[in-house]
């Protein structure tokens, strides 16, 4: 039985709003004049086909990628923010596995989730057991991790945001593609993770091909091809084809 | 997370992948043994001539034995993910350059300055230069790793990266060698080393200070 998720507090989190973002890579536009509001307890799932910019839109709004253009407003206030100034407040997992292969699942987790903060409290080994239990791995915590199937590591990432819950330092969670590899059970703690992330008042944005959907929150959806600049979406539309 | 505990926790990460890869460490060890013992086979053992040649050859093995290791310093993390993941996580940069930057001394360049002393021996280099010739290996050795850093972390993902990384790094280095070669001689000469120890020491601590800035600006820019 896992533990209550620790709440978040309105009063600090406001969600996220984004407005006429754009992003150019090399000489393609991705995606123009795109904007998008998050409150705390929503879920946003960016949608659209390979190369539409899903990942590109996580990792600009954290400041890897630079936006062509575009404001972010977030805090209580909703005022500015500098996309490097959001990634205090949120938590990231990007498409690359982001483990070391010659390290344990247990001492991967521990560095994951110490740098995220998330580990500075109480009996610390007890938190990282429950989190590897609760992700299916209690059993290969002290195997290295490039021993682990890639549904495996796509687990042991899941563990770093059951750890996370117990913080509140975190509220915006950005996954990208949370899913891939992942059987029915992994899909089962991946919804379930959400959904209490959702209903502690957090708010999370995932990049995905699967209908994730969370038990509790709201779900809402953002389609990327759409905001695409129309030569763009006459090329993604025969690529679908 | 302060900036202390940001530099431990990539000090303390660092120190446990080296250890996971013993190897990497021994190849580096081998690679400067090798490359200095060579020496004396090549030449002969003509005696004054080993001892003239002795401080330069191993500074030369020292400064190829510590860009042998540099690629490796961002090059797995940009791969596999982790340095994307230290990024995002708002901790400040430059002080996890720092402590990866400490740990890459650590591993590679102490173990070079452990070795020093026997390597001065197999060149019959009199007792009285080797405190200056490790003395100038320990002011030295940051300032390569430092300047390696920050050519790594701007080449970072370059296909020709190691290839760019070599030149930009070279010419940097030689003032390094010159003055690290050049203490030992002087020494050797019976004059003052001081001057020479004195610039490399200025040169570690604008090093110490500016790499860690300079390297986690280039790392912003190359995971771009």
């Amino acid at each position: 039985m896992s533990p209550d998720a620790a709440s978040i507090d309105p009063a600090s989190f406001g969600g996220l709003t984004a407005s006429s973002l754009a992003l150019i890579r090399g000489e393609r536009t991705l995606f123009v004049d795109l904007s998008f509001s998050l409150a705390p307890g929503e879920l946003l799932r960016l949608l659209g086909p390979n190369g539409s910019g899903k990942s590109s839109l996580l990792r600009s709004l954290l400041g890897l990628t630079p936006l062509a253009r575009g404001q972010l407003f977030a805090g209580p206030a909703k005022s500015p923010v500098l996309p490097r100034e959001l990634c205090e407040q949120a938590l990231f997992q990007g498409h690359a596995q982001g483990a070391k292969g010659e390290l344990t699942a247990i001492e991967n987790l521990t560095l994951a989730a110490t740098l995220d903060g998330s580990l500075s409290a109480d009996p610390a080994g007890q938190t990282l057991e429950a989190a590897l239990d609760e992700v299916g791995l209690a059993r290969q915590r002290h195997i290295e991790t490039r021993r682990l199937s890639q549904g495996q590591k796509q687990r042991l990432n899941l563990a770093r945001f059951a750890i996370a819950l117990r913080a509140t330092d975190r509220p915006l969670w950005l996954m990208d593609e949370p899913s891939a590899a992942l059987d029915a059970g992994g899909l089962t703690v991946l919804e379930a993770l959400l959904g209490r992330h959702l209903a502690r008042g957090g708010a999370a944005i995932i990049a995905t091909h699967l209908p994730i959907a969370p038990h509790q929150g709201i779900l809402r959806d953002l389609q990327l091809d759409a905001f695409a600049p129309r030569r763009v979406r006459e090329g993604l539309a025969e690529l679908a084809q | 997370m302060t900036e202390l505990g940001a530099i431990a926790w990539a000090l303390r990460r660092d120190l446990t992948l080296a250890m996971r890869r013993r190897g990497d460490i021994l190849n580096v060890l081998g690679f400067f043994v090798l490359a200095c013992s060579m020496f004396p086979l090549a030449i002969g053992p003509q005696r004054e001539w080993l001892q003239r040649i002795g401080p330069g050859v191993i500074w030369v093995a020292a400064l190829l034995s510590v860009m042998l290791a540099l690629p490796r310093l961002f090059e797995h993390d940009h791969a596999d993910g982790t340095l994307d993941a230290m990024v995002a996580s708002g901790r400040p940069l430059w002080a996890l350059v720092a402590g990866k930057l400490i740990a890459a001394w650590l591993v590679t360049a102490l173990p070079l300055l452990a070795l020093t002393p026997a390597l001065a021996l197999a060149f019959n280099l009199p007792t009285s230069t080797l405190p200056v010739l490790v003395g100038s290996l320990l002011l030295g050795t940051p300032v390569l790793i430092g300047i390696g850093a920050i050519t790594g972390a701007l080449a970072l993902g370059l296909k020709s990266g190691p290839v760019l990384m070599t030149l930009l790094c070279l010419p940097l280095y030689v003032p390094v060698l010159v003055f690290g070669a050049g203490a030992v001689e002087a020494q050797a000469a019976g004059l003052s080393p001081l001057a020479h120890l004195a610039l490399l020491g200025a040169g570690m601590l604008a090093v110490l200070l500016l790499a860690p800035l300079v390297a986690a600006l280039a790392l912003r820019i190359s995971v771009e």
